[in-house]
């Protein structure tokens, strides 16, 4: 009777655990393909820019999405350890073989007994996302995945696009405490963003002023007045980021 | 804080004035003073009237487009340039007294 209650409490915790894994599954795929987006405009923003900030940032990003790969990679054996050890409860098989597997969810277990799950509270464990995850933030990074597959074709659409990105990582340092060991790399990257933005916007100006000095105006005399600053500004102005083929 | 209404006034003032003071010297007729007169008069106009009309062409691209809108290196370039304009051709002579 008492082997039977352990049995069936063990098949609970473990079914815990496994629901939990399987809600972070989707969640650390879906950080880690909006890290390659970011990464990828990024790289178009670097190439064209060629500063410090937007190169210093992808190393950010590329790091967290290592670190995301990573967790990934442990969720998915944890999923298969918790797999295999339900089996092995059901087929009431107790062998020590299986003590260092029980071992490995015990953090995990440790921090869903806690109720950090259903608190926001801040203990994270390798291979699940100790926070709950608002579903506006699925939300924006589905939209940005969709954006994503159209280009922008200058620099305010540009600076529309990262003015996205940036309220999303926003969002993500208030929901990665500074213990997680996500902590400060969202921050970093917000502020690393912050400014690419104030370059861009730059950039956007450039391209706005430009754009009305040389157009004809009724008195026709703007190239007179303005020739040497249309040449500066033509000078100033960055090549619009283009999606190559060894972007794709 | 730029006040762009009161720089296009002080502009189109000094613009008038300049433009009396080559208005008169383009009439000046004597065998004496005439040459010397348009010669003045045509360095006015290039050298005031047309930095004036120049900077106001500025200053107007500036109020459309928006002081926050212009990008840095251009707007304190062209801050620069309508001071100047101010400076070099703006001072107010009165003729008549």
């Amino acid at each position: 009777m008492e082997v039977n209650i352990l049995t069936s409490k063990i098949e609970e915790r473990l079914t815990s655990i496994e629901s939990k894994l399987k809600y972070s599954a989707p969640l650390l795929n879906s950080f880690a393909n909006y890290c390659r987006i970011l990464n990828s405009d990024l790289f178009l923003l670097n190439s064209s820019l060629r500063d410090d900030c937007s190169t210093i940032n992808r190393i950010i990003v590329d790091s967290w999405l290592c670190e995301l790969e990573r967790q990934q990679d442990v969720n998915s054996k944890l999923i298969t350890i918790i797999g295999k050890l339900k089996t092995a409860s059901k087929m009431n098989i107790k062998s020590k073989i299986l003590e260092p597997y029980y071992q490995r969810i015990s953090e995990i277990d440790a921090s869903i007994q806690d109720g950090f799950f259903e608190k926001n509270s801040t203990r994270p464990v390798e291979g699940i996302i100790s926070i709950n995850v608002p579903p506006q933030i699925e939300k924006d990074i589905t939209d940005l995945e969709i954006a994503n597959s159209s280009f922008p074709i200058d620099w305010s659409e540009w600076r529309q696009r990262i003015s996205s990105h940036f309220e999303l990582v926003n969002k993500l340092v208030k929901l990665f405490p500074s213990s997680h060991s996500f902590g400060s790399k969202p921050s970093s990257i917000s502020i690393l963003l912050e400014s690419v933005l104030e370059k861009i916007k730059e950039q956007e100006k450039y391209e706005k002023l430009l754009k009305v000095l040389t157009e004809n105006n009724i008195q026709g005399n703007h190239n007179s007045i303005f020739g040497i600053d249309i040449l500066i500004i033509e000078d100033r102005l960055k090549p619009i980021p283009i999606y190559g083929d060894s972007e794709q | 804080m730029v006040d762009l209404p009161s720089l296009r006034i002080d502009l189109i003032r000094a613009k008038e004035m300049h433009e009396e003071v080559s208005d008169f010297l383009k009439e000046v007729n004597s065998d004496y003073h005439e040459i010397a007169a348009k010669t003045l008069a045509v360095r006015i106009e290039m050298q005031i009237i047309d930095t004036i009309n120049k900077a106001i062409s500025k200053l107007d691209i500036i109020s459309s487009f928006g002081i926050e809108n212009m990008p840095k290196e251009i707007i304190s370039k062209w801050i620069k340039q309508i001071n100047s304009a101010l400076a070099y051709g703006g001072e107010y002579i009165d003729l008549k007294n």
